[in-house]
């Protein structure tokens, strides 16, 4: 059992918060100024939610949804201005839908960005002192969704941090969490091990369309796309084409089945090992899977990468000890301690899945503490997705 | 003499990791293995453990990371300058890897 929020619809928490969500960049400024008089909201600012594409627009409608009806967020407060292409009415029935307590408060309809902030205000306050009344009662950690990524990857990461989140990964499976991997560019010339692991013929096939989908897309850019998610980061600490960053990518999947293969921002139906079609872009898949419902991610870094999120704690797990030791401040695992010698991956793996406990129950994280709150959506549009 | 600590992933691999950083004339052991560096090698990056001629795959993990671009002998750096990618389309097209 562990302490967190049970919410209406059965889902629980991990944070309790009351969130400003603009449905368009014109709204943002409503929401920065009003989490400067309410202290507590989160004011999510983004550039999104107008564009003449029709699979833009339904995307960014199912992620808003999806980020108001992420379990961590208490009440979250739409706003829009009223003639974006995005409809703020179809976000909120969307997230209803979803049982997520929502508002919409409209820009054009209040009259102007001060009264629109006004009537934030006065539900931000509102929504600030009822989710201060809720408390945390015992809940189980089966219905926990962890989101796996890795950023700013090195030859480290798949020979210490990535191998000990899989065997973590195994673990919180065998307790009854649901684990969500992503980042389809990282699948490139590893996809055999992740066909090999699907549950059945089905999931197998859908991961290797993905992977063929994602390739192509790739090639649009450049034909000769081995090169072309791999960073100068990556080049710089030893990995050397995107089939050798896969192969270590891939192991934080650990060695359950792939249970279902999810679209962009989507809730996974099924428990256990879950694939979600995301980009390499770590803000972009992060944002994705906490839409689909994460609670909380545990992140990868070779290179040392600081980002968080609004809505879901990041716990970072270093891949050597250089890194560690220099951003201890942004970084809360050392699996560098495996290449040292010090430690074992079982010893770094049950450290991990400890920290994914206690940060359930309120320990703050280093990029919750440091204030990382980066949002971003994948680049997707009738033409494919941009990368 | 200098020797220095590599991880070897898979016994099928042709390539060590260096856990340490490498000065030419540096030996470099893992497990039951050795190699004597041709040059120096930076924290993390690739030593070929064995000569790996143009063309031929570059091994890691058990599997295929890329082909050699030009002969690559035990003991030199495995890295971009040498090695390249076998995904994308439009590579079968390339006439620089035979």
């Amino acid at each position: 059992m562990i302490k967190a929020y049970l919410r209406p619809n059965g889902t629980i928490g991990v944070r309790n918060h009351v969130i400003l969500l603009p449905t368009v960049v014109c709204a943002n400024a409503v929401a920065e100024t009003v989490s400067r008089r309410v202290p507590g909201v989160i004011p999510i600012v983004h550039p999104y939610g107008c564009t003449l594409d029709p699979v833009a627009n339904t995307e960014m409608t199912t992620v808003f949804a999806g980020i108001a009806e992420n379990p961590n967020v208490y009440a979250t407060i739409l706003i829009s201005l009223g003639c974006e292409t995005v409809i703020g009415e179809e976000v909120l029935e969307k997230a209803r839908q979803m049982g997520a307590k929502c508002e919409l408060v409209t820009v054009q309809d209040e009259g102007d960005t001060f009264s629109a902030a006004d009537a934030v205000e006065k539900l931000s306050i509102g929504f600030t002192r009822e989710a201060a009344s809720v408390q945390r009662i015992d809940c189980c950690e089966a219905d926990l969704v962890i989101a796996l990524e890795c950023g700013a990857s090195d030859a480290f990461s798949g020979l210490s941090a990535n191998p000990a989140v899989g065997r973590a990964s195994d673990i919180m499976i065998d307790m009854g969490m649901t684990v969500i991997i992503s980042e389809i560019t990282e699948y490139l010339g590893a996809e055999h091990i992740a066909a090999a692991q699907a549950c059945d013929d089905e999931v197998r096939q859908r991961i290797l369309d993905l992977v063929a989908k994602t390739e192509e897309e790739l090639a649009v850019i450049d034909q000769d796309c081995g090169l072309l998610d791999i960073t100068p980061g990556n080049i710089g600490g030893g990995l050397t084409t995107i089939e050798e960053k896969s192969l270590g990518c891939i192991r934080k999947g650990g060695s359950r089945p792939y249970m279902e293969v999810v679209e962009y921002g989507k809730r996974p139906r099924k428990k256990g090992l879950v694939l979600m079609d995301t980009p390499g872009h770590d803000i972009q898949s992060l944002t994705g899977m906490v839409a689909g419902g994460a609670q909380i991610g545990v992140f990868t870094t070779g290179r040392g990468t600081p980002t968080g999120s609004p809505i879901a704690p990041i716990i970072k797990i270093a891949s050597n000890s250089t890194v560690f030791n220099r951003m201890q401040r942004n970084i809360d695992v050392n699996a560098g301690s495996i290449i040292d010698g010090d430690k074992s991956f079982d010893d770094v793996a049950q450290e991990i899945v400890s920290k994914v406990l206690e940060v359930a129950q309120g320990k703050l994280t280093a990029s919750e503490i440091a204030g990382h709150r980066e949002f971003a959506l994948r680049c997707m549009g009738s033409l494919g997705c941009i990368y | 003499m200098i020797s220095l600590r590599a991880i070897l992933v898979d016994p099928s691999d042709n390539v060590v990791t260096l856990v340490q950083e490498g000065r030419r004339g540096d030996w470099v052991v893992w497990d039951e293995g050795r190699v004597l560096l041709n040059e120096d090698i930076p924290l993390g990056h690739k030593v070929a453990i064995y000569d790996i001629p143009k063309g031929r795959s570059v091994v890691k993990y058990g599997v295929s990371i890329g082909k050699a671009t030009a002969d690559i002998r035990q003991g030199d750096l495995v890295h971009v300058h040498n090695v390249r990618s076998e995904r994308g389309k439009g590579y079968s097209d390339d006439k620089s890897i035979s």
